[in-house]
Protein backbone atom coordinates (compact mmCIF):
# COMPACT_ATOMS: atom_id res chain seq x y z
CA UNK A 1 0.00 0.00 0.00
CA UNK A 2 1.39 3.37 -0.93
CA UNK A 3 2.08 5.71 1.71
CA UNK A 4 -0.80 8.56 0.07
CA UNK A 5 -3.21 5.67 1.04
CA UNK A 6 -2.29 5.08 4.00
CA UNK A 7 -2.41 8.32 5.14
CA UNK A 8 -5.68 8.83 3.33
CA UNK A 9 -6.71 6.01 5.26
CA UNK A 10 -5.32 7.14 8.19
CA UNK A 11 -7.23 10.20 8.25
CA UNK A 12 -10.65 8.68 7.15
CA UNK A 13 -10.32 7.01 10.41
CA UNK A 14 -9.84 9.42 12.30
CA UNK A 15 -12.67 11.43 10.46
CA UNK A 16 -15.03 8.31 10.96
CA UNK A 17 -14.10 8.44 14.88
CA UNK A 18 -14.44 11.97 15.25
CA UNK A 19 -17.82 11.42 13.84
CA UNK A 20 -18.90 8.44 15.87
CA UNK A 21 -17.96 10.36 18.98
CA UNK A 22 -20.19 13.60 18.40
CA UNK A 23 -22.76 11.19 17.43
CA UNK A 24 -22.57 9.55 21.04
CA UNK A 25 -22.58 13.18 22.41
CA UNK A 26 -25.24 14.09 20.50
CA UNK A 27 -27.04 10.82 20.88
CA UNK A 28 -26.57 11.87 25.33
CA UNK A 29 -27.59 15.08 24.63
CA UNK A 30 -31.40 13.50 23.88
CA UNK A 31 -31.33 11.74 26.99
CA UNK A 32 -33.58 13.53 28.97
CA UNK A 33 -33.24 12.02 32.28
CA UNK A 34 -30.10 11.63 34.57
CA UNK A 35 -31.11 9.56 37.47
CA UNK A 36 -28.86 6.26 37.41
CA UNK A 37 -30.27 2.91 39.31
CA UNK A 38 -28.94 2.18 42.42
CA UNK A 39 -26.53 -0.86 42.32
CA UNK A 40 -29.53 -3.03 43.15
CA UNK A 41 -31.68 -1.89 40.43
CA UNK A 42 -34.93 -2.92 41.73
CA UNK A 43 -35.25 -0.23 44.12
CA UNK A 44 -33.60 2.91 44.45
CA UNK A 45 -34.55 4.41 47.26
CA UNK A 46 -33.03 8.55 47.02
CA UNK A 47 -35.62 9.96 49.15
CA UNK A 48 -34.79 7.92 51.76
CA UNK A 49 -38.23 6.28 52.85
CA UNK A 50 -38.45 2.92 52.52
CA UNK A 51 -37.28 0.42 55.16
CA UNK A 52 -33.98 -2.26 54.66
CA UNK A 53 -36.57 -4.93 54.94
CA UNK A 54 -39.11 -3.70 52.12
CA UNK A 55 -35.69 -3.17 50.14
CA UNK A 56 -34.75 -6.40 50.51
CA UNK A 57 -38.46 -7.64 50.09
CA UNK A 58 -38.05 -5.82 46.59
CA UNK A 59 -35.00 -7.56 45.03
CA UNK A 60 -35.84 -10.67 46.54
CA UNK A 61 -39.47 -10.70 44.98
CA UNK A 62 -37.64 -9.33 41.47
CA UNK A 63 -35.44 -12.11 41.57
CA UNK A 64 -38.13 -14.62 41.36
CA UNK A 65 -40.15 -12.68 38.98
CA UNK A 66 -37.23 -12.96 36.82
CA UNK A 67 -36.81 -16.60 36.96
CA UNK A 68 -40.83 -17.45 36.88
CA UNK A 69 -42.28 -14.33 34.92
CA UNK A 70 -40.19 -14.46 31.38
CA UNK A 71 -37.92 -11.42 33.00
CA UNK A 72 -40.25 -9.29 34.60
CA UNK A 73 -39.39 -6.67 36.93
CA UNK A 74 -41.21 -4.07 38.98
CA UNK A 75 -39.22 -1.34 39.94
CA UNK A 76 -39.64 1.19 42.79
CA UNK A 77 -37.87 4.37 42.70
CA UNK A 78 -38.37 7.28 45.50
CA UNK A 79 -37.40 10.78 45.13
CA UNK A 80 -37.03 14.14 45.83
CA UNK A 81 -36.53 15.97 42.25
CA UNK A 82 -37.89 14.86 38.76
CA UNK A 83 -35.50 17.11 36.78
CA UNK A 84 -38.08 19.68 35.96
CA UNK A 85 -40.37 17.29 34.14
CA UNK A 86 -43.99 16.82 35.13
CA UNK A 87 -43.81 13.46 37.09
CA UNK A 88 -45.67 11.39 34.28
CA UNK A 89 -43.00 12.57 31.80
CA UNK A 90 -40.24 12.02 34.56
CA UNK A 91 -41.46 8.53 35.25
CA UNK A 92 -41.89 7.35 31.08
CA UNK A 93 -38.14 9.04 30.38
CA UNK A 94 -36.98 6.60 33.50
CA UNK A 95 -38.39 3.62 32.41
CA UNK A 96 -37.40 3.71 28.48
CA UNK A 97 -33.91 5.24 29.96
CA UNK A 98 -33.35 2.34 32.25
CA UNK A 99 -35.12 -0.55 29.80
CA UNK A 100 -37.59 -1.88 32.88
CA UNK A 101 -38.57 -5.49 31.92
CA UNK A 102 -37.34 -7.84 29.41
CA UNK A 103 -36.82 -6.38 25.65
CA UNK A 104 -38.53 -9.39 24.09
CA UNK A 105 -41.81 -9.36 26.66
CA UNK A 106 -41.81 -5.49 27.56
CA UNK A 107 -42.66 -6.93 31.00
CA UNK A 108 -41.30 -4.16 33.41
CA UNK A 109 -43.40 -1.84 35.79
CA UNK A 110 -42.14 1.46 37.57
CA UNK A 111 -43.26 3.28 40.48
CA UNK A 112 -41.88 6.33 40.69
CA UNK A 113 -42.86 8.04 44.59
CA UNK A 114 -41.98 12.26 44.07
CA UNK A 115 -41.91 12.46 48.33
CA UNK A 116 -41.42 16.31 47.77
CA UNK A 117 -44.00 16.61 45.21
CA UNK A 118 -46.16 14.40 47.01
CA UNK A 119 -47.42 12.62 43.94
CA UNK A 120 -46.41 9.21 42.39
CA UNK A 121 -46.55 7.59 39.14
CA UNK A 122 -46.77 3.67 37.63
CA UNK A 123 -45.87 2.81 34.65
CA UNK A 124 -46.47 -0.10 32.82
CA UNK A 125 -44.34 -1.72 29.92
CA UNK A 126 -45.92 -1.96 26.62
CA UNK A 127 -46.31 -5.76 26.66
CA UNK A 128 -48.54 -5.68 29.70
CA UNK A 129 -51.08 -2.59 28.65
CA UNK A 130 -53.37 -5.13 27.60
CA UNK A 131 -52.86 -7.99 30.84
CA UNK A 132 -52.04 -5.14 33.40
CA UNK A 133 -53.98 -2.04 32.18
CA UNK A 134 -53.98 1.21 33.39
CA UNK A 135 -57.58 0.71 35.57
CA UNK A 136 -55.73 -2.07 37.27
CA UNK A 137 -52.80 0.40 38.20
CA UNK A 138 -55.02 2.81 39.19
CA UNK A 139 -57.06 0.47 41.94
CA UNK A 140 -54.02 -0.78 43.29
CA UNK A 141 -52.34 2.53 43.81
CA UNK A 142 -55.86 3.58 45.43
CA UNK A 143 -56.15 0.59 47.25
CA UNK A 144 -52.49 0.02 48.82
CA UNK A 145 -50.43 3.12 48.22
CA UNK A 146 -52.66 6.13 48.51
CA UNK A 147 -54.04 5.77 52.06
CA UNK A 148 -50.78 5.45 54.04
CA UNK A 149 -48.88 7.88 50.99
CA UNK A 150 -51.66 10.07 52.51
CA UNK A 151 -50.65 9.41 55.84
CA UNK A 152 -46.65 10.11 55.05
CA UNK A 153 -46.09 6.23 55.66
CA UNK A 154 -44.53 5.89 52.56
CA UNK A 155 -42.33 2.41 53.34
CA UNK A 156 -45.84 0.56 54.54
CA UNK A 157 -47.44 2.07 51.25
CA UNK A 158 -44.77 0.92 49.05
CA UNK A 159 -44.54 -2.21 50.15
CA UNK A 160 -48.18 -2.81 49.88
CA UNK A 161 -48.33 -1.68 46.22
CA UNK A 162 -45.19 -3.71 45.29
CA UNK A 163 -46.39 -6.79 46.65
CA UNK A 164 -50.21 -6.34 44.83
CA UNK A 165 -47.98 -5.36 41.35
CA UNK A 166 -45.48 -8.49 41.76
CA UNK A 167 -49.35 -10.26 42.43
CA UNK A 168 -50.33 -9.47 39.29
CA UNK A 169 -46.96 -9.70 36.59
CA UNK A 170 -46.82 -13.04 38.29
CA UNK A 171 -50.01 -14.10 37.68
CA UNK A 172 -49.97 -13.00 34.63
CA UNK A 173 -47.18 -15.33 33.94
CA UNK A 174 -48.55 -18.50 35.81
CA UNK A 175 -52.00 -18.31 33.56
CA UNK A 176 -49.86 -18.44 30.22
CA UNK A 177 -47.59 -21.16 31.97
CA UNK A 178 -44.01 -19.70 30.53
CA UNK A 179 -41.00 -20.42 32.24
CA UNK A 180 -37.87 -17.73 32.47
CA UNK A 181 -35.69 -18.58 29.47
CA UNK A 182 -33.04 -18.80 31.66
CA UNK A 183 -34.21 -21.72 33.87
CA UNK A 184 -35.97 -23.49 30.69
CA UNK A 185 -31.99 -23.28 29.47
CA UNK A 186 -30.77 -25.50 31.57
CA UNK A 187 -33.27 -27.94 30.91
CA UNK A 188 -32.69 -27.13 27.30
CA UNK A 189 -28.91 -27.35 28.22
CA UNK A 190 -28.56 -30.73 29.74
CA UNK A 191 -30.93 -31.88 26.41
CA UNK A 192 -28.19 -30.52 23.99
CA UNK A 193 -25.25 -32.17 26.11
CA UNK A 194 -27.25 -35.28 25.53
CA UNK A 195 -27.53 -34.75 22.32
CA UNK A 196 -24.47 -33.40 21.32
CA UNK A 197 -22.56 -36.58 23.10
CA UNK A 198 -24.70 -38.91 21.54
CA UNK A 199 -23.92 -37.09 18.04
CA UNK A 200 -20.35 -37.14 19.42
CA UNK A 201 -20.18 -41.45 19.49
CA UNK A 202 -21.88 -40.97 15.96
CA UNK A 203 -18.94 -39.04 14.53
CA UNK A 204 -16.61 -41.13 16.33
CA UNK A 205 -17.97 -44.47 15.34
CA UNK A 206 -18.53 -42.89 11.29
CA UNK A 207 -15.16 -41.91 11.26
CA UNK A 208 -13.17 -44.60 12.92
CA UNK A 209 -14.93 -46.95 10.14
CA UNK A 210 -13.94 -45.00 7.29
CA UNK A 211 -10.23 -44.78 8.88
CA UNK A 212 -10.70 -48.69 9.14
CA UNK A 213 -12.05 -48.96 5.85
CA UNK A 214 -9.19 -47.15 4.27
CA UNK A 215 -6.21 -48.58 6.34
CA UNK A 216 -7.63 -52.19 5.48
CA UNK A 217 -6.27 -52.03 1.84
CA UNK A 218 -4.07 -54.37 -0.07
CA UNK A 219 -1.29 -52.03 0.88
CA UNK A 220 -1.85 -53.15 3.61
CA UNK A 221 -1.13 -50.82 7.15
CA UNK A 222 1.49 -48.23 7.33
CA UNK A 223 3.99 -47.97 9.68
CA UNK A 224 3.54 -51.56 11.55
CA UNK A 225 -0.22 -50.16 12.72
CA UNK A 226 -2.71 -52.80 12.93
CA UNK A 227 -5.65 -52.38 10.18
CA UNK A 228 -8.11 -53.06 12.77
CA UNK A 229 -6.96 -51.79 15.91
CA UNK A 230 -9.27 -51.22 18.78
CA UNK A 231 -11.60 -48.57 19.21
CA UNK A 232 -8.70 -45.76 21.10
CA UNK A 233 -6.21 -47.32 18.37
CA UNK A 234 -8.46 -46.17 15.36
CA UNK A 235 -9.21 -42.93 17.30
CA UNK A 236 -5.09 -42.05 17.56
CA UNK A 237 -4.57 -43.42 14.34
CA UNK A 238 -6.87 -40.62 13.15
CA UNK A 239 -5.26 -37.70 15.38
CA UNK A 240 -2.12 -38.86 14.06
CA UNK A 241 -3.24 -38.45 10.60
CA UNK A 242 -4.86 -35.64 10.98
CA UNK A 243 -1.72 -34.20 12.68
CA UNK A 244 0.66 -35.11 9.33
CA UNK A 245 -1.90 -33.56 6.86
CA UNK A 246 -1.63 -30.39 9.66
CA UNK A 247 -0.15 -27.69 7.20
CA UNK A 248 3.47 -26.74 8.00
CA UNK A 249 3.37 -23.37 10.67
CA UNK A 250 2.69 -20.47 8.61
CA UNK A 251 5.55 -17.77 7.77
CA UNK A 252 3.26 -14.99 8.63
CA UNK A 253 1.41 -14.08 11.92
CA UNK A 254 -2.69 -15.25 11.88
CA UNK A 255 -2.41 -18.21 10.06
CA UNK A 256 -4.83 -20.90 9.22
CA UNK A 257 -6.31 -22.87 12.07
CA UNK A 258 -4.70 -26.16 12.06
CA UNK A 259 -7.16 -28.61 11.02
CA UNK A 260 -6.28 -30.49 13.69
CA UNK A 261 -8.94 -28.62 16.02
CA UNK A 262 -11.70 -30.61 13.58
CA UNK A 263 -10.20 -33.69 14.23
CA UNK A 264 -9.61 -35.74 17.21
CA UNK A 265 -8.42 -32.91 19.11
CA UNK A 266 -11.87 -30.78 17.21
CA UNK A 267 -14.48 -32.81 19.23
CA UNK A 268 -14.25 -30.30 21.93
CA UNK A 269 -16.50 -27.79 19.78
CA UNK A 270 -19.62 -29.85 20.62
CA UNK A 271 -19.00 -28.86 24.38
CA UNK A 272 -20.43 -25.88 22.96
CA UNK A 273 -23.75 -27.67 23.34
CA UNK A 274 -23.88 -27.60 27.23
CA UNK A 275 -26.39 -25.62 29.32
CA UNK A 276 -23.61 -22.67 29.26
CA UNK A 277 -24.31 -22.10 25.98
CA UNK A 278 -28.21 -20.93 26.59
CA UNK A 279 -27.79 -18.83 29.79
CA UNK A 280 -28.33 -15.45 28.37
CA UNK A 281 -31.09 -16.26 26.33
CA UNK A 282 -33.62 -13.30 27.19
CA UNK A 283 -32.35 -10.05 27.63
CA UNK A 284 -31.30 -9.11 31.03
CA UNK A 285 -33.18 -12.31 32.76
CA UNK A 286 -30.56 -14.77 32.44
CA UNK A 287 -27.31 -12.69 32.79
CA UNK A 288 -27.08 -12.94 36.61
CA UNK A 289 -27.69 -16.78 36.33
CA UNK A 290 -29.30 -19.26 37.85
CA UNK A 291 -31.38 -18.26 41.51
CA UNK A 292 -30.49 -14.55 41.22
CA UNK A 293 -31.93 -11.50 39.02
CA UNK A 294 -30.24 -9.88 36.69
CA UNK A 295 -29.44 -5.94 38.67
CA UNK A 296 -30.22 -4.58 35.29
CA UNK A 297 -32.79 -3.45 32.90
CA UNK A 298 -33.72 -5.96 30.36
CA UNK A 299 -34.18 -3.63 27.75
CA UNK A 300 -38.10 -3.32 28.09
CA UNK A 301 -39.58 -0.54 26.53
CA UNK A 302 -43.19 1.62 27.54
CA UNK A 303 -45.18 3.87 25.68
CA UNK A 304 -46.27 5.79 28.58
CA UNK A 305 -49.29 6.69 30.44
CA UNK A 306 -49.56 4.49 33.60
CA UNK A 307 -51.30 5.94 36.57
CA UNK A 308 -50.80 8.51 38.92
CA UNK A 309 -52.06 9.91 42.14
CA UNK A 310 -55.92 10.97 41.44
CA UNK A 311 -55.69 10.14 38.01
CA UNK B 1 -42.46 -5.19 -49.97
CA UNK B 2 -44.50 -4.61 -47.19
CA UNK B 3 -42.66 -5.05 -43.83
CA UNK B 4 -43.48 -7.41 -41.23
CA UNK B 5 -44.49 -6.53 -37.83
CA UNK B 6 -41.94 -8.00 -36.26
CA UNK B 7 -39.51 -5.61 -38.67
CA UNK B 8 -41.09 -2.35 -38.32
CA UNK B 9 -38.99 -0.23 -36.61
CA UNK B 10 -41.78 2.57 -36.02
CA UNK B 11 -44.26 0.20 -34.64
CA UNK B 12 -41.35 -1.43 -32.25
CA UNK B 13 -40.43 2.40 -31.10
CA UNK B 14 -44.07 3.07 -29.94
CA UNK B 15 -44.26 -0.40 -28.03
CA UNK B 16 -41.01 0.82 -26.71
CA UNK B 17 -42.60 4.04 -25.62
CA UNK B 18 -45.40 2.28 -23.84
CA UNK B 19 -43.31 -0.71 -22.48
CA UNK B 20 -41.38 2.08 -20.67
CA UNK B 21 -44.32 4.17 -19.39
CA UNK B 22 -46.02 1.24 -18.37
CA UNK B 23 -42.92 -0.02 -16.25
CA UNK B 24 -42.78 4.32 -14.77
CA UNK B 25 -46.67 4.13 -14.07
CA UNK B 26 -46.99 0.51 -12.99
CA UNK B 27 -43.77 -0.51 -10.86
CA UNK B 28 -43.32 3.11 -9.68
CA UNK B 29 -46.53 3.90 -9.03
CA UNK B 30 -46.99 1.06 -7.08
CA UNK B 31 -44.00 1.99 -5.11
CA UNK B 32 -44.86 5.42 -4.94
CA UNK B 33 -48.29 4.00 -3.44
CA UNK B 34 -45.99 1.80 -1.13
CA UNK B 35 -44.33 4.96 0.21
CA UNK B 36 -47.17 6.76 1.19
CA UNK B 37 -49.16 4.35 2.89
CA UNK B 38 -46.70 3.87 5.24
CA UNK B 39 -47.95 6.46 7.79
CA UNK B 40 -50.99 5.22 7.71
CA UNK B 41 -50.06 1.58 8.30
CA UNK B 42 -48.17 2.42 11.17
CA UNK B 43 -51.14 4.52 12.30
CA UNK B 44 -53.53 1.92 12.39
CA UNK B 45 -50.77 -0.46 13.95
CA UNK B 46 -49.97 2.00 16.83
CA UNK B 47 -52.32 4.87 17.47
CA UNK B 48 -55.54 3.84 16.20
CA UNK B 49 -56.37 1.61 18.87
CA UNK B 50 -55.10 4.60 21.37
CA UNK B 51 -57.30 6.90 19.60
CA UNK B 52 -60.40 4.81 20.32
CA UNK B 53 -60.07 3.36 23.93
CA UNK B 54 -59.76 7.38 25.02
CA UNK B 55 -62.72 8.46 23.18
CA UNK B 56 -64.54 5.11 24.71
CA UNK B 57 -63.60 6.68 28.11
CA UNK B 58 -64.68 9.84 26.82
CA UNK B 59 -67.96 8.38 26.31
CA UNK B 60 -68.14 6.79 29.34
CA UNK B 61 -67.63 10.25 31.04
CA UNK B 62 -70.12 11.74 29.54
CA UNK B 63 -72.78 9.49 30.39
CA UNK B 64 -71.77 9.48 33.51
CA UNK B 65 -71.86 13.40 33.53
CA UNK B 66 -75.64 13.61 31.91
CA UNK B 67 -76.37 11.14 35.44
CA UNK B 68 -75.24 13.52 37.52
CA UNK B 69 -76.44 16.70 36.34
CA UNK B 70 -73.62 18.37 35.03
CA UNK B 71 -74.42 21.36 32.85
CA UNK B 72 -76.00 20.29 29.90
CA UNK B 73 -74.03 22.95 27.26
CA UNK B 74 -70.50 21.14 28.61
CA UNK B 75 -71.96 17.83 28.12
CA UNK B 76 -73.12 18.45 24.49
CA UNK B 77 -69.42 20.22 24.14
CA UNK B 78 -68.07 17.56 24.75
CA UNK B 79 -70.60 15.16 22.89
CA UNK B 80 -69.59 17.03 19.79
CA UNK B 81 -65.84 16.68 20.06
CA UNK B 82 -66.41 13.12 20.98
CA UNK B 83 -68.13 12.75 17.55
CA UNK B 84 -65.91 14.61 15.50
CA UNK B 85 -63.13 12.56 16.95
CA UNK B 86 -64.83 9.20 15.85
CA UNK B 87 -65.21 10.88 12.19
CA UNK B 88 -63.01 11.61 11.79
CA UNK B 89 -61.11 8.14 12.23
CA UNK B 90 -59.47 7.71 8.76
CA UNK B 91 -57.49 10.26 8.65
CA UNK B 92 -54.97 10.17 11.12
CA UNK B 93 -54.31 14.20 11.12
CA UNK B 94 -57.72 15.22 11.37
CA UNK B 95 -58.25 12.90 14.36
CA UNK B 96 -55.63 14.38 16.59
CA UNK B 97 -56.68 17.40 15.84
CA UNK B 98 -59.96 16.52 16.92
CA UNK B 99 -58.69 14.96 19.76
CA UNK B 100 -57.11 18.11 21.02
CA UNK B 101 -60.34 19.80 21.16
CA UNK B 102 -61.83 16.22 22.65
CA UNK B 103 -59.14 16.89 25.72
CA UNK B 104 -59.97 20.13 26.52
CA UNK B 105 -63.83 19.26 26.29
CA UNK B 106 -63.13 16.45 28.46
CA UNK B 107 -61.18 18.21 31.21
CA UNK B 108 -63.60 21.09 31.13
CA UNK B 109 -66.53 18.21 31.73
CA UNK B 110 -64.42 16.13 34.72
CA UNK B 111 -64.00 18.84 36.70
CA UNK B 112 -67.76 20.19 36.04
CA UNK B 113 -68.59 16.50 37.91
CA UNK B 114 -70.29 16.75 41.46
CA UNK B 115 -66.98 16.27 44.09
CA UNK B 116 -68.20 12.82 45.44
CA UNK B 117 -67.85 11.86 41.46
CA UNK B 118 -65.09 13.27 40.66
CA UNK B 119 -63.11 12.55 43.86
CA UNK B 120 -64.62 9.22 44.80
CA UNK B 121 -61.09 7.04 44.06
CA UNK B 122 -61.65 4.01 42.07
CA UNK B 123 -64.97 4.66 41.20
CA UNK B 124 -66.47 4.89 37.75
CA UNK B 125 -65.86 8.71 37.07
CA UNK B 126 -61.94 8.36 38.23
CA UNK B 127 -61.18 5.08 36.41
CA UNK B 128 -62.64 6.53 33.23
CA UNK B 129 -60.89 9.37 33.92
CA UNK B 130 -57.69 7.29 34.18
CA UNK B 131 -57.84 5.43 30.85
CA UNK B 132 -58.38 9.00 29.40
CA UNK B 133 -55.52 10.32 30.44
CA UNK B 134 -53.07 7.43 30.20
CA UNK B 135 -54.26 7.07 26.23
CA UNK B 136 -53.67 10.86 26.29
CA UNK B 137 -50.08 10.41 27.06
CA UNK B 138 -49.44 7.46 24.98
CA UNK B 139 -50.98 9.41 21.72
CA UNK B 140 -48.48 12.28 22.41
CA UNK B 141 -45.13 9.91 22.69
CA UNK B 142 -46.25 8.37 19.15
CA UNK B 143 -47.04 11.67 17.36
CA UNK B 144 -43.32 12.28 17.15
CA UNK B 145 -42.79 8.92 15.47
CA UNK B 146 -45.95 8.81 12.85
CA UNK B 147 -44.51 12.48 12.31
CA UNK B 148 -41.63 11.70 11.33
CA UNK B 149 -42.91 8.78 8.52
CA UNK B 150 -44.84 11.52 7.63
CA UNK B 151 -41.93 13.78 6.68
CA UNK B 152 -39.98 10.72 5.51
CA UNK B 153 -42.71 10.03 2.67
CA UNK B 154 -43.23 13.42 2.14
CA UNK B 155 -39.78 14.04 0.87
CA UNK B 156 -39.43 10.72 -0.79
CA UNK B 157 -42.33 11.65 -2.76
CA UNK B 158 -42.20 15.24 -3.16
CA UNK B 159 -41.28 15.43 -7.33
CA UNK B 160 -43.03 14.65 -10.04
CA UNK B 161 -44.09 12.21 -11.18
CA UNK B 162 -43.78 10.73 -7.71
CA UNK B 163 -46.34 12.95 -6.17
CA UNK B 164 -48.63 12.24 -8.97
CA UNK B 165 -48.01 8.34 -8.79
CA UNK B 166 -48.67 8.41 -4.97
CA UNK B 167 -52.38 9.17 -5.63
CA UNK B 168 -53.02 11.41 -3.17
CA UNK B 169 -52.49 9.98 0.10
CA UNK B 170 -53.26 11.43 3.17
CA UNK B 171 -49.71 12.87 4.44
CA UNK B 172 -50.08 15.32 7.16
CA UNK B 173 -48.60 16.02 9.94
CA UNK B 174 -50.06 15.82 13.31
CA UNK B 175 -50.08 19.21 14.78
Amino acid sequence: MTHTKKTALRRLAGAALALALSCGAALAAFADVSLEPSSRFYVSDYAGVLSQSTCDDIVERNASLEQNAAGAQVVVVTLNDTEGLSLEEFTYQLFNDWGVGSSEENNGVLLVLDIAGQDYQCLQGAGLEDTLPTMTLSRILQQDLEPDFAAGDYDAGVAKTFDALADEVQAIYAGSAQTPSHSGGSGLGMLWSVLGFVALLIVVVVVLAILSSVMRGPRGPRGGHRSSGGFWTGYFLGSSMHRRRRPPPPPHFGGPRPPRRRGGGGFGGFGGFGGGGFGGFSGGAGRGGFGGGSFRGGGGHSRGGGAGRGH
Amino acid sequence: MKLKWTENRALACIVLAVAVLAGVVGIGGAKARSLAAEPAAWYADNMSADFAARESAAGSLIALARDAGVDESIVEQANAALDASCEAADSPSARYAAGLKLKTAVELLYNALPAPERDNMGGPAQMAWSEFSSRTSILSHSVPEYNALVRAAQEKLSGFPASLLAGGADLEEMA
